[in-house]
């Protein structure tokens, strides 16, 4: 938990010595004074939340250490190493983009550069973390002999489908699609690039995501052993909570990419609403894993 | 077919219950609570390691029925053994 406390100092020490946003100043005719109070009400429920995240994940990272020579500990090692990237995912985020933001802010001409590194970085560490979790998922279903059905598979493809098309439709709607080459765009990057390298990998992360929380909640429930099972119900539904909350944040963040104003509006409404989610998930986490934890112990 | 041992049939039942945990958690009771490495042990020791299954398991949920019914299975291995006493 230092590392957390490390972070969060720092992330409230740069929100705060950084200078003002002008348009945002403006905006809602805030004093310097004043609009950094803002931002630390703004911030201080996020810091929270990591708290959450970096709970979660120390709880299962002992879970993971406790059982590491028996034949699932590598599976809750990986599990444990998914769900800490996530966590440590969430301040490293915020620090850089309070940073290029901050750069952006004193030197306009940096603000496409900010945006685009914002956006890249939203997308690559939940990319590395779903990975690593849907590789842990999938041996623990299989260690188990678990296998998903073809109704569910249908559901999960309806599902990953609409949510694709809605995404689809929601980012090309702020794209010039006259020219592919243009990037005349609030992601100042050509058309081709935005469906390259964010639209693809996004749909690919979301869905590698929203496979290993299923997973983890097949395994959870089916997994043999009546009191280990209990124990274990939690886990699966808290991966799955931070999984689908993680996905929900890009979804939304990535629609509309960020500026790096503060922002008083229905987003910051819908993104504190998804964080208590993926709070909730590292709570259930946590307590699976010191459950768990306590089998191992007695 | 090779006959399982005591230390096996112990750790089958306890499946049901703890799932992939109960190999690790049957031979953390014989270990800690009896001394003895988990393949040495004994239809004599199994009265003692009952009691101290019930005691760890207790502490892992409320549910009386469970542990009953854990425990119930579990001296049923001990059954054999009275027979084998009275048929001696």
């Amino acid at each position: 938990m230092s590392h957390y406390f490390l972070l969060t100092s720092t992330y409230i020490l740069l929100a705060m010595v950084l200078p003002a946003n002008k348009v945002a100043q403006s905006a809602y005719h805030l004093s310097s004074l004043q609009y950094h109070i803002l931002l630390l009400l703004v911030i201080l429920p996020v810091v929270g939340i990591w708290y959450a995240a970096f709970y979660g994940f120390t709880k299962l990272h002992d879970y993971a250490q406790a059982i590491q020579s028996s034949k699932e500990g590598e599976h809750f090692k990986d599990l444990a190493r998914g769900c800490g990237w996530l966590a440590y995912g969430l301040p490293a985020t915020a620090i850089t983009s309070i940073l290029v933001n901050s750069v952006a802010n004193s030197y306009p001409r940096y603000h496409s550069t900010a945006v685009i590194i914002n956006n890249y970085l939203h997308l690559i560490l939940p990319l590395i973390a779903f990975t690593i979790l849907s590789k842990c998922a999938r041996n623990l279903t299989d260690q188990a002999n678990l296998r998903l059905s073809l109704g569910r598979a249908r559901s999960i493809i309806i599902l990953f489908a609409s949510l694709g098309v809605i995404y689809c439709y929601l980012i090309f709607e702020n794209i010039d699609l006259i020219s592919l080459a243009s990037s005349n765009n609030a992601y100042f990057l050509p058309v081709w690039l935005v469906v390259l390298s964010l639209v693809i990998p996004f749909l690919y992360s979301w869905f590698v995501g929203l496979l290993a929380a299923y997973e983890m909640v097949l395994f959870s429930q089916k997994s043999k052993g009546l009191l280990y099972r209990r124990s274990l119900r939690g886990l699966g539904y808290g991966i799955a909570a931070v999984i689908v909350s993680s996905c929900a944040l890009q979804y939304v963040t990535s629609i509309v990419p960020r500026t790096g104003l503060l922002s008083l509006s229905s987003v910051l409404v819908a993104i504190y609403a998804i964080q208590i989610i993926a709070a909730i998930g590292y709570t259930l986490i946590a307590i699976s894993a010191v459950r768990l934890k306590r089998i191992e112990e007695v | 077919m090779t006959e399982l041992s005591l230390y096996d049939r112990v750790v089958r039942i306890t499946h049901v219950y703890l799932g992939p945990a109960a190999d690790r958690f049957i031979a953390r009771q014989v270990q800690n609570h009896l001394h003895k490495e988990p393949q040495d042990l004994s239809k004599d020791d199994l009265k003692s390691l009952i009691d101290w299954i019930r005691v760890a398991v207790s502490l892992l949920t409320e549910d009386s029925d469970i542990i009953e019914e854990y425990t119930a299975q579990l001296e049923q291995l001990v059954v054999p053994a009275k027979k084998e006493a009275h048929g001696n």
